[in-house]
C-alpha cells in the first residue's frame, strides 16, 4: 500500500505556486502604487460583470467573456488560483488544519443567490454583490485590518461568517453561496475538460474524499462532481493510484438527468427570487440609501449616493490608493465609502480612484473632467473667518477671492469642492458641505 | 319567501340595476360630447385655448409621477378635446417627457400636437445639443414634434444658445421635418425680448409669462405687446402663476366668492387671460382630476371677464397684493445642489401669509416641520447657484433666511 502513496504531486504544486503569485498580486494592488497589479485585479469577474452593466466597455465584455471561456474549457482554476477570497479561505483552510470530507450539495440555495445576484447585476445594483462577492470580500476584510481604528464593527462580520463557514465544511462558500462560483461552476459542468475518477483504478480507499475542500467527490460512487470542483489538485496529489484524471471525460460515465418534482419547484422559486429582484430592486437600493444617517460626500465620479451605494461594493481598494489620504471605509456615521476632509483634501491632479475602481461605481473620468467635477460645495462662516486670505491662494478654481481686510468671497459657480481651502483654513471657518449629485462645473 | 318570489324578485332588481346604469351611463356620455374646449386658429390648426402642461404632473405619494392617474387624466383632456400638450426635458426631474410619450403613444399622432423644449441651460458643448434632441424624440416615442422651444431663456440661457449653435441645429430638423414649428420660452426683461426676435426672424411664436399678477409686476403687459407688435402669437405659461392665482387669500377669495359663488378662483384668472388678443392657448399644468375638471368647465364655451367682472377682479388682486409674500412660481428651476426644498419652504411661506389655509401659524409650523430635516432653509449654504436659475429673479437665499427667521420667531414664541 506503501509504494503507491507518492501520487503525482506536480499539478498540486504547480497549482499551489500560481495561487501563491496570484495572492501576492493581489496584496500588491491593495497596498502599493503598483499600476500593472491593479489592473490584473479588474480580471476579477464580479466587478468586471458589473461594470459591463454600469459603463460598458469592450475590455470589461472581454474580461467576462475569456472568465467563461476558461471556465468552460478547463473548469472552475478561477477559484482555487485567482481568487483572492478563495485563497483566503485556504489559508484559514490550512491554519486550523481543516479536512472537510463529505458535505451537502446545496444546489437550490446556490441557484437562488445566483439569480438574485444577476437580477441585481442587470438593473445595475451591486447592493448583494457587497456581501457575496468573494473579491469585494476580500479587499474589505484586508483594508478593514489596515484601518481597523476607523471602521465600524461589522466590516468584520464577513471574516468572523467566513471563519466559522471553513471550520465547518471549508470551502463551503465557493460552493454554496459564491454566485460567482455557481456561475463558474455551471460553464463547468457543461465544460470539456473535467476532472473523473477512473472506475479501474479507483480502490474506494476515500482519501481523496476527505481532502476535497469542496465536498465534490463521493468515492462511494466514484463520481467527481465537477460543477464544485475547484480545481485545488488536492485529490491528484492525494491519490494513492493516480486514479484522478483530467481531460475529456469518458463518455461511459452517464450524465443522470431526472427532472423530478423538486428540480420542477427549485426552478421556480429560482425565477421568483429573480423576477422579485429585478421588480423591487431599485426600490429596496433607494431605502438602503434614505436609512443613511447622513449623506456623505464621495469621490468625484461617484455621481450621487443612490447611484454610488447601488454600484459600490466597498472593496476598499480606492481607499488604499487616495493620494489624498481621504477616503475613508465605511464607518459608524456613513455605510459606504466616502471623503473625510478633516486631515486632507482632494488632490487637484489626482484621479487615481477613478483609474482604479474595478466595479465602475466611481466612473471613468479625464483628468479635465476630473478637475471640473463638482463634489461639494463650501459653506463659509463669515463670523469665524479670520480673513487671512489663505483660502484664496490655494483655491484650485479660483473660487474664492479675498481682498485684504474682507471675508473672502465665494463665487461657488467655479466651486469642485476639494477642501483645499477647509484644509488650509486657520479659523475652522470652512467646511465643504454634500451634494445630492455631482455635475460638471 | 318561496323560491319563485325568491327568482321573481331577483330578476326584477337586475333588470332594474341595467336599466339604472344604462340611464347614468347615457347622461356621462352626453356630458362628454357636448363639452368640448373652446380652440384658436394656428396658421392650419385648430388650437385648444387650454393647454395640458407637463411640469406639474399628479405623483404618488412617494413622489414618483403616477401613471396611471396621469393616463387617465390624458384621455379625460382628449376627450374634452384639449389637442396641446407640453412637456419639457427638465420637468418633473427629467421624467415628464417619458411620461407623457407613455401616455399619448395610443392615441393618432396626427390628433394632437407634442410641445418640448431644448434645456438650453444643460448644454455643456455642442454635441449636446443634438444628443439631448435626440433623447427627447426616444423619450416622447415620437418622429416629431408640433411646437419646439428653446427652453427658458434669459441673458444666460440666451448666450448659451448662440455659443452652441442651437438655432442652426433646430432649423436643420425643422427642414427634416422633425419640428414643426419653431419657437421659445422667455423668462427676462423685454429689452432682451426684442433682442431675441430681432435675431432671428423665423420664430413662429413665443412663450410669455402672463398673468394677472405679473402684469404689471414683471413688467408683463411690456412683453405681451411687444409679442403683439412682432405679430407673434402667444403662448401663455403660468396663467396661474404656480397656482397663486388659484389660491388667493381668504379676502381676495371672499370678493370672488361673493359676486359669483359657482365659479373657480381660478377660471378668473383664465378668463382674465381670455380677454387678450393674440393668445394661441395657455398652459396648465393639472395636478389633480379636480384641476383638469374645472379648468374644462371654464375653457367650455370660453369667454372673457365682462367690465364689471374685471373690476371685481381687480378689487381682488389688490386684497391679495396686501398680504403678497414670495413670488415664487414653483417651476423648481433651482434645483439646489445641497437639497433645500427651496419651491416647498415657499409655498408653505406663501400659505401662511396669505392664509390660504386657515390654519394660521401653527399650521405654518406643522407643515413647515413635514418637510425633511435635510431639506429646510436652515440648511441654506447661500452658495447662490439658485439665484443664477431662478427665471422669476428672486434672491432666494435672503428670502431663505426670511422663512427661517419667521420659523423660529413662531416656534420661540
Amino acid at each position: 500500500m506503501f509504494k503507491n502513496f507518492r501520487g503525482s504531486k506536480k499539478p498540486y504544486f504547480i497549482r499551489l505556486s500560481l495561487t501563491f503569485v496570484f495572492f501576492i498580486i493581489a496584496l500588491t494592488a491593495f497596498f502599493s502604487h503598483f499600476k500593472p497589479a491593479v489592473y490584473i485585479m479588474q480580471f476579477n469577474f464580479a466587478p468586471a460583470l458589473t461594470r459591463v452593466f454600469v459603463d460598458f466597455s469592450i475590455i470589461t465584455i472581454a474580461i467576462v467573456i475569456i472568465n467563461i471561456l476558461l471556465a468552460f474549457v478547463f473548469g472552475r482554476f478561477y477559484c482555487s488560483v485567482f481568487c483572492p477570497f478563495g485563497i483566503l479561505q485556504d489559508i484559514i483552510g490550512s491554519v486550523f488544519r481543516r479536512r472537510s470530507g463529505k458535505s451537502p450539495n446545496f444546489y437550490y440555495i446556490r441557484y437562488i443567490v445566483l439569480a438574485a445576484t444577476l437580477a441585481c447585476a442587470f438593473i445595475g445594483i451591486s447592493a448583494i454583490f457587497r456581501y457575496l462577492d468573494p473579491y469585494s470580500n476580500f479587499g474589505n476584510i484586508i483594508t478593514g485590518f489596515v484601518h481597523y481604528k476607523e471602521v465600524s464593527l461589522y466590516t468584520f462580520a464577513p471574516l468572523i461568517i467566513l471563519v466559522l463557514l471553513v471550520l465547518w465544511k471549508n470551502r463551503i462558500f465557493c460552493t454554496t453561496l459564491c454566485p460567482v462560483g455557481t456561475f463558474l461552476g455551471l460553464c463547468s459542468k457543461y465544460g470539456i475538460f473535467k476532472m473523473y475518477i477512473s472506475p479501474d483504478i479507483c480502490k474506494k480507499c476515500g482519501q481523496c474524499e476527505k481532502e476535497c475542500p469542496a465536498g465534490a467527490i463521493d468515492s462511494e460512487k466514484k463520481t467527481l462532481d465537477n460543477e464544485r470542483c475547484i480545481r485545488c489538485m488536492r485529490c491528484v496529489a492525494k491519490c494513492p493510484g493516480h486514479g484522478i484524471l483530467f481531460g475529456v471525460q469518458n463518455t461511459s460515465v452517464p450524465v443522470k438527468f431526472e427532472p423530478s418534482r423538486r428540480n420542477f419547484i427549485t426552478t421556480g422559486v429560482v425565477l421568483a427570487v429573480a423576477a422579485g429582484v429585478l421588480a423591487k430592486g431599485k426600490d429596496i437600493a433607494k431605502t438602503v440609501v434614505d436609512s443613511f444617517k447622513n449623506r456623505p460626500i464621495l469621490p468625484p465620479g461617484a455621481v450621487s449616493p443612490e447611484d454610488f451605494a447601488q454600484k459600490c461594493t466597498n472593496c476598499g481598494l480606492c481607499v488604499e490608493h487616495c493620494k489624498g489620504k481621504i477616503l475613508k471605509k465605511p464607518d459608524a456615521d456613513y455605510e459606504t465609502v466616502h471623503i473625510d476632509f478633516s486631515k486632507g483634501k482632494c488632490e487637484y491632479n489626482c484621479k487615481n480612484c477613478s483609474d482604479i475602481c474595478p466595479t465602475g461605481a466611481i466612473r471613468k473620468m479625464t483628468l479635465d473632467e476630473k478637475q471640473n467635477c463638482r463634489i461639494g460645495l463650501v459653506k463659509l462662516d463669515r463670523d469665524m473667518c479670520s480673513k487671512c486670505g489663505l483660502c484664496s491662494h490655494v483655491c484650485p478654481k479660483g473660487a474664492l477671492r479675498h481682498s485684504a481686510g474682507n471675508v473672502p468671497e465665494y463665487l461657488a459657480a467655479k466651486c469642485i469642492g476639494c477642501g483645499a481651502c477647509q484644509n488650509i483654513c486657520p479659523a475652522q471657518a470652512i467646511e465643504v458641505v454634500s451634494i445630492k449629485k455631482q455635475s460638471q462645473i | 319567501m318561496n323560491r319563485r318570489e325568491f327568482i321573481k324578485n331577483s330578476l326584477l332588481a337586475a333588470s332594474g340595476a341595467v336599466l339604472l346604469s344604462g340611464c347614468t351611463f347615457r347622461t356621462t356620455s352626453n356630458s362628454l360630447s357636448s363639452s368640448k374646449v373652446t380652440t384658436t386658429k394656428f396658421k392650419h390648426l385648430d388650437i385648444s385655448m387650454l393647454g395640458f402642461g407637463a411640469m406639474r404632473l399628479p405623483t404618488t405619494s412617494n413622489g414618483i409621477i403616477d401613471d396611471e392617474l396621469n393616463k387617465k387624466m390624458v384621455q379625460r383632456a382628449i376627450d374634452a378635446g384639449i389637442n396641446y400638450f407640453d412637456t419639457a426635458y427638465m420637468y418633473m426631474r427629467g421624467k415628464s417627457e417619458k411620461a407623457m410619450g407613455d401616455a399619448l403613444k395610443k392615441y393618432d399622432r396626427e390628433s394632437f400636437n407634442l410641445t418640448t423644449k431644448m434645456p438650453v441651460m444643460l448644454l455643456e458643448k455642442e454635441e449636446d445639443v443634438e444628443r439631448i434632441f435626440n433623447e427627447q424624440l426616444q423619450r416622447c416615442q415620437t418622429d416629431y414634434f408640433d411646437f419646439y422651444l428653446v427652453h427658458c431663456l434669459n441673458k444666460h440661457n440666451w448666450e448659451n444658445t448662440k455659443k452652441y449653435n442651437v438655432i442652426p441645429f433646430l432649423e436643420r430638423m425643422k427642414k427634416e421635418g422633425k419640428i414643426k414649428h419653431l419657437g421659445f420660452s422667455h423668462h427676462d426683461t423685454p429689452e432682451l425680448l426684442q433682442e431675441i426676435i430681432d435675431y432671428y426672424d423665423k420664430w413662429e411664436f413665443v412663450q410669455l409669462q402672463i398673468n394677472r399678477l405679473d402684469w404689471k409686476a414683471c413688467r408683463g403687459k411690456e412683453q405681451y405687446e411687444i409679442a403683439r407688435k412682432e405679430n407673434l402669437p402667444i403662448i401663455v405659461m403660468e396663467p396661474l402663476r404656480g397656482s397663486a392665482l388659484a389660491n388667493l387669500n381668504t379676502s381676495a377669495t371672499k370678493i370672488l366668492k361673493d359676486y359669483n359663488p359657482d365659479v373657480s378662483v381660478a377660471s378668473w384668472a383664465f378668463r382674465w387671460l381670455a380677454g387678450l388678443d393674440g393668445i394661441l392657448t395657455m398652459l396648465s399644468g393639472m395636478t389633480l382630476p379636480e384641476h383638469l375638471e374645472d379648468n374644462i368647465k371654464t375653457f367650455t364655451n370660453l369667454t372673457p371677464l365682462s367690465k364689471e367682472e374685471n373690476e371685481v377682479y381687480d378689487r381682488a388682486i389688490a386684497a391679495h397684493l396686501k398680504t403678497q409674500a414670495i413670488g415664487c412660481t414653483t417651476c423648481r428651476y433651482c434645483e439646489c445642489p445641497i437639497g433645500v426644498d427651496i419651491a416647498s419652504i415657499f409655498s408653505v411661506y406663501n400659505q401662511y401669509k396669505q392664509d390660504t389655509t386657515g390654519m394660521g401659524k401653527n399650521g405654518f409650523i406643522s407643515h413647515y416641520e413635514a418637510l425633511k430635516e435635510s431639506e429646510r432653509a436652515d440648511k441654506c449654504i447661500k452658495c447662490g447657484l439658485c439665484k443664477t436659475k431662478c427665471p422669476q429673479r428672486l434672491d432666494i437665499p435672503a428670502l431663505l433666511e426670511k422663512v427661517d427667521k419667521a420659523y423660529r420667531q413662531i416656534k420661540g414664541a
